[in-house]
């Protein structure tokens, strides 16, 4: 048996491997949920586990990514939880997500192992953001299509 | 030896009390199957819950959340 994660909040950089292309405005959730009461079945051991954040009002762009073993990866890594059928997201609701799990599958961090216990280390982060032009970046490309624009009408004035 | 025992524990209950107060008392959650805690970058707290709440608990130690 694995020795239990404490329960605690923690922030990226205390991750043992940063992932840089994402943020964690929140930082993430580790938790070790036990569940000894399901140790005569139903087998696998399945659960969902809630994650409500009151400082959001709405997480429904946000994508959940946990850092961990998977059974085609047992070295930990991060990776994007969404549901793949088995474990993964199954709910949202305004700023509570619902995840499923299952004893040593995808997402407990006890890969292969069927302990009774579910280990993670999770949390949300934003949808990438897409590039804009900033204000003044508008302003300089309104002029020099009002010049280009200027510009033909004057030449197609002077050939007609 | 009984004002002794009376001593010692009102000691203890005080001790417990300023740390209660201090708000950064961790607190030992054991057969809890729903735990809050301060989010790490400071934007509010997070609650875990499960739909197992009758079959599982939350283990470890985290730093309470102010009430």
């Amino acid at each position: 048996m694995n020795i239990p994660l404490p329960t605690k909040t923690l922030t990226e950089a205390e991750v043992p491997e940063q992932d840089p292309a994402y943020d964690y405005p929140f930082g993430l959730v580790q938790f070790s949920l036990y569940c000894p009461g399901l140790s005569d079945g139903p087998f696998p051991t399945t659960v969902e586990v809630t994650l409500t954040f009151d400082g959001a009002t709405d997480l429904s762009g946000y994508m959940f990514r946990k850092y961990g073993p998977t059974p085609d990866n047992t070295a930990s890594h991060w990776y994007d939880f969404s549901f793949d059928g088995e474990t993964g997201i199954v709910g949202r609701s305004g700023n509570a997500i619902t995840f499923r799990y299952v004893d040593g599958r995808r997402g407990d961090d006890a890969i292969n192992v069927t302990d009774l216990y579910i280990f993670d280390q999770i949390g949300p982060t934003p949808p990438a953001s897409v590039p804009t032009m900033s204000q003044w970046g508008m302003v300089l490309f309104l002029l020099f299509a009002g010049i280009g624009a200027a510009f033909t009408l004057r030449r197609k004035g002077k050939s007609a | 030896m009984k004002s002794t025992i009376t001593f010692v524990l009102f000691c203890l209950y005080s001790v417990g009390v300023v740390l209660a107060a201090s708000g950064t008392a961790e607190a030992i959650f054991i057969g809890d199957p729903s735990v809050t805690l301060a989010t790490a970058t400071g934007k509010g707290n997070v609650t875990l819950t499960t739909n197992q709440s009758e079959n599982c608990y939350f283990v470890g130690v985290a730093p309470a959340v102010v009430p």
